[in-house]
């Protein structure tokens, strides 16, 4: 994309962009959770096999352990991916529906800092850095 | 013709080369001096011209004053730009190519696909949202401060262009002398470094002179061109005062002075005067003999009379 568009891009059609990526989001989830809930049970029955075997076999090798974290951290991430993909699911429609009554309301307590800015006021990085250098001299 | 001799020769020879570039480096190193004086003055003139303190130069000719004149209106809205850039700079921190990052990142992270499901949550949404649009008048405003400082930039280079002007009509004009009253002399003017760095080669230059004449002395005694004799003091004529104070006839203050700093001169005077008088005594009175009242032992003590009281 070109500087220029994007110095250009008006707030509706951001918001507008914004609705499209979460619906075209929420259509792909119920797909992206089952998916996840595979990858889940996928990657704890191969972790509970490799744990039953190394017991069995009494071997706790360095390799054998390092297998061991390998599939454990394999397990964690698909139930973190399967968490995520929930927890979207479950506030996508509200997230949705928020940036509509924008749409349908205005954006002016979301374009404070802009309009700020366009009056010739400080902008939200200057502010924060005074601030931060502030706090560091009151902690001196 | 000897092996010394042509040898001694060829020595010389080499001596009167270095002379010659030497007498060159001089010449041209001072010459470099003169311009480098010349570009201080204009720029003093300017410094003086750009702090509103016209009316502290006497003697400057109407045509140079005019310029001056137009430094000085320069100077104002120089100053001014500036200001209005360092406003803006003040409260838009981020340089335009940081901004334009920024407008890409957010505009990716509230639009695009994630890896991994890393989609950011609804407060967090807003604030981006909020922050991509301040960063689009961030842009607009930015813009306009680098227009400022072209601007400033440009009137700063005619400023300085104006030098050489200066320079070259105080060239025409056979450069008068011109009477800046100290009192008003800025530091802190815009041309001020200028200056100080002026000053510097000046003074790496001086001190390049300096190390050339003594080589130049060195080389010249050695061709015979010059002979040791260092300058003397020249010892005032002392004769004639001390005849003047002899003959009993007044002095001058200048008299006086010299008598002062070279009590040589007044030493031979009392001289003169306490031997007369001692001549005539011997005369009248005939050869003295030694009287000594102190008799035996010496005690002992101080001898000084003062401190005699203590013992």
């Amino acid at each position: 994309m070109e500087p220029k568009t994007l110095l250009q891009l008006k707030p509706e059609l951001l918001v507008k962009a914004i609705i499209h990526r979460r619906q075209h989001l929420m259509n792909q989830l119920p797909k992206i959770i089952e998916n996840a809930k595979e990858e889940v049970k996928n990657t704890e029955e191969a972790m509970k096999f490799h744990e039953n075997l190394s017991v069995e076999a009494k071997k706790k090798t360095v390799g054998n352990e390092e297998k061991g974290k390998k599939l454990r951290s394999e397990f964690n991430s698909a139930i973190g991916k399967l968490n995520r993909a929930e927890n979207i699911y479950k506030n996508s429609e509200e997230i949705i529906s928020f940036w509509e009554s924008k749409l349908e309301l205005g954006f002016d307590d979301l374009l404070e800092d802009c309009l700020r800015v366009e009056n010739g006021g400080t902008s939200s990085w200057a502010l924060r850095k005074k601030s931060a250098s502030k706090d560091s001299g009151e902690e001196e | 013709m000897s092996v010394t001799s042509k040898k001694k020769e060829k020595e010389t020879e080499k001596k009167e080369a270095d002379l010659k570039d030497i007498n060159i480096q001089i010449t041209s190193i001072s010459q470099n001096i003169n311009k480098l004086y010349d570009e201080r003055q204009s720029l003093n003139l300017m410094s003086i011209a750009m702090n509103n303190n016209l009316d502290d130069i006497q003697g400057l000719p109407k045509e140079q004053q005019d310029i001056l004149i137009q430094v000085q209106e320069r100077q104002k809205k120089a100053n001014e730009l500036r200001k209005l850039r360092d406003e803006i700079n003040s409260k838009i921190i981020l340089p335009e190519q940081a901004i334009l990052e920024n407008l890409y990142l957010y505009y990716y992270k509230l639009t695009g696909e994630e890896t991994e499901l890393r989609y950011p949550s609804l407060k967090k949404e807003t604030e981006m949202f909020s922050r991509f649009f301040e960063l689009q008048k961030m842009f607009t405003r930015k813009l306009k401060s680098t227009e400022y400082h072209l601007e400033f930039q440009e009137l700063i280079k005619e400023q300085l262009s104006t030098v050489e002007k200066l320079n070259e009509m105080r060239k025409k004009t056979g450069k008068e002398k011109l009477q800046i009253s100290s009192k008003n002399k800025n530091h802190n003017s815009p041309v001020g470094y200028k200056i100080f760095k002026i000053n510097k080669k000046i003074a790496v230059n001086k001190r390049k002179v300096n190390e050339l004449k003594k080589k130049k002395s060195k080389l010249e005694i050695a061709l015979g061109k010059k002979s040791h004799n260092k300058r003397r003091y020249k010892v005032p004529d002392l004769s004639s005062i001390q005849e003047k104070i002899s003959g009993g006839g007044s002095i001058s203050l200048n008299d006086l002075s010299t008598l002062l700093k070279h009590g040589k001169g007044i030493d031979k005077i009392e001289n003169k005067q306490t031997k007369s008088k001692n001549k005539d005594k011997h005369s009248r009175n005939g050869p003295r003999t030694r009287i000594q009242t102190n008799r035996g032992r010496r005690r002992a003590g101080p001898r000084d009379s003062s401190l005699k009281n203590d013992r």
